[in-house]
């Protein structure tokens, strides 16, 4: 016997979505535009001199749950680099954007144009720690702790107002006493 | 690293795996997945359904365990599709730690195994940033009924006849995930699997508490020292009150949690993954190490794990000379024969009958799947 954990999430349609441009980010703004060939690179580990990257395409956002969606696995590889490459690689990109200078990280995140060769080599290296571990949280209370229903909301006296707590999505009407079915927790990211 | 030594072929001889197990074993298979991590628990079958259920923990590359649980539902050992004790047969699932080489195939896991066969996933609440993260969160959120749980040393969780215990990581340590102030292999969810655990017996004139000879398992992950210096304080030893007062109350009869029949060592015999002490303390029947031929990568197994895991099994201050590996019950997943060929032994199956092991091999390379026909039993 089990009992619902949360409303099921719908499996994410393959239809285009919108490139992830996360907030407060060069993406955001129009200072960058993503492009095909773009990378997500993220620091899986560094065990002494080794740097192990976990190298997807550079993520859609699915409209229908707000998740990333990175695509078929089949595009996906594992890459190693020799940590100090990297990390000159990284610093130069992060001196020409003004960014504090800081030793690599497990978790740290890169957008990369032109992902070829060594570190040396590649087109560009943007820096997007923070964004990413915002969406990885956001990934996880998304699955554990999604936002109750709309209706739910409102037999507590909460509306998303109130609440202050959830972000909106321009597609979303801005009245809150009409909103559209379902749980609030997708477009939340 | 050093290369494991080549096992003699003849030893190894063919078997119907399946028909070997008992109602009551444990059954543990260690997947051959090369650099990574793909473990499966079958627990003692259920009197009452006839099926044993499944706890897997992590899924480092996909294409390995959906064919090897496929191949038990056909075997009859799990309950098929359509049947009622389908639904929560897989009682857990755990992802140790969110390296992708523990969580790269488990999106694919839990999306085989829809209907409600999962009930509970854990995981440590160390969110990472790699996409095959992502890809595990939205897999769990799109089957309603799975619990997310994020569990710490000393919780424990009955299924069936099975006690699990998790060993770490401590709740000191998840407290700093946050600030990523901990490792992320010391994030490690490191468990100790028991079964038959102590029962207590219905009796009208009162219900008594029955010990069995159980079999245990303590699966590692990929903790490290520190993760590890936690579990020594979290799980000290209690050494027995022999006195007479002791006996007449029944108290202080003393335990080890940490001793252990099968100990599938951490973070691949890595020299951060576990120390003299700790060894001695789990004092493994069988010892099993999962990595690849050529040291992979990272050069896992290293020499100094190795020798602290020989030096735990056999002590050599009196002078003695080594044993084997294999004297030693020391086994890889990247073990090969002595054939010419240097065949390939592959994924680990045990069998655990009253805390004694029996060792088979399945003869894939991490790319291929595990033909349970294939099955070669390992003569001692």
């Amino acid at each position: 016997m089990s009992f619902d954990q949360r409303t099921a999430e719908p499996r994410t349609a393959r239809a285009p979505g919108r490139p992830w441009r996360p907030a407060d980010t060069p993406l955001a703004d129009g200072r960058l535009e993503p492009a095909a060939g773009d990378r997500y690179v993220a620091v899986d580990r560094i065990d002494g001199t080794v740097v192990t990257l976990a190298v997807a395409p550079w993520p859609l956002v699915d409209g229908a749950t707000g998740r990333l969606d990175f695509g078929p696995v089949r595009n996906r590889v594992t890459r190693t680099a020799t940590a100090d490459r990297l990390q000159r690689r990284v610093d130069q990109d992060r001196a020409e954007r003004g960014q504090l200078r800081r030793p690599l990280r497990v978790g740290d995140v890169f957008l990369v144009r032109g992902l070829a060769g060594p570190p040396s080599r590649w087109a560009a290296v943007v820096d997007l720690t923070r964004a990413s571990r915002l969406a990885a949280k956001a990934a996880l209370f998304a699955t554990a702790a999604p936002a109750p229903l709309r209706d739910e909301l409102r037999t507590y006296g909460l509306d998303r107002r109130a609440a202050g707590v959830v972000r909106t999505t321009d597609d979303e009407p801005s009245d809150p006493e009409e909103p559209p079915p379902g749980p609030i927790a997708y477009p939340a990211i | 690293m050093a290369r494991p030594i080549p096992l003699p072929a003849k030893r190894h001889v063919a078997g119907d795996f399946v028909a070997a197990t008992a109602d009551a074993d444990l059954v543990y298979f260690v997947c051959n997945v090369g650099d990574a991590d793909a473990q499966l628990v079958l627990l003692p079958k259920s009197p009452v359904s006839g099926f044993r259920r499944v706890v897997v923990v992590d899924a480092g590359k996909p294409g390995k365990l959906p064919p090897l649980l496929n191949a038990l539902i056909v075997a009859g050992l799990v309950a098929p599709d359509g049947h009622p004790d389908a639904v929560g047969s897989i009682p857990l699932i755990v992802a140790t730690h969110p390296h992708q080489d523990h969580i790269e195939g488990m999106a694919e896991v839990i999306d085989s195994f829809a209907g409600g066969r999962i009930a509970e996933f854990w995981d440590p609440g160390y969110w990472h940033t790699i996409d095959s993260y992502h890809d595990t969160m939205a897999a769990i959120a799109r089957q309603s009924q799975i619990v997310y749980a994020q569990p710490t040393s000393g919780f424990r969780r009955w299924i069936g006849l099975a006690a699990i215990t998790v060993l770490s990581p401590s709740v000191q340590l998840r407290n700093r995930f946050d600030t990523y102030g901990t490792e992320i292999n010391d994030a490690s969810i490191s468990l100790r699997i028991e079964a038959p655990a102590i029962r207590a017996f219905r009796d009208p004139d009162g219900n008594r508490m029955v010990r069995f000879d159980s079999s245990r398992l303590i699966l590692g992950a990929d903790a490290q020292t520190l993760s590890w210096s936690y579990v020594l304080n979290d799980f000290p030893f209690l050494a027995a009150t022999t006195t007479e007062q002791g006996r007449m109350l029944d108290v202080g009869s003393g335990t080890d949690v940490l001793r252990t029949n099968v100990l599938k060592v951490s973070h691949h015999g890595s020299k951060h993954g576990v120390n003299l002490e700790l060894v001695e303390r789990m004092s493994p029947d069988l010892t099993l190490i999962s990595s690849v031929p050529e040291g992979g990568t990272y050069g896992f197994p290293h020499e100094v794990a190795q020798e602290v895991i020989r030096e735990a099994l056999q002590s050599t201050t009196s002078g003695q000379r080594r044993k084997s590996d294999a004297r030693l019950s020391i086994f890889y997943t990247s073990d090969t024969t002595d054939d010419p060929g240097r065949l390939a032994l592959g994924s680990i199956g045990v069998i655990l009958r009253r805390g004694v092991w029996s060792l088979w091999r399945f003869g894939d390379k991490a790319s291929q799947q595990i033909d349970l026909a294939k099955g070669r039993l390992w003569t001692r």
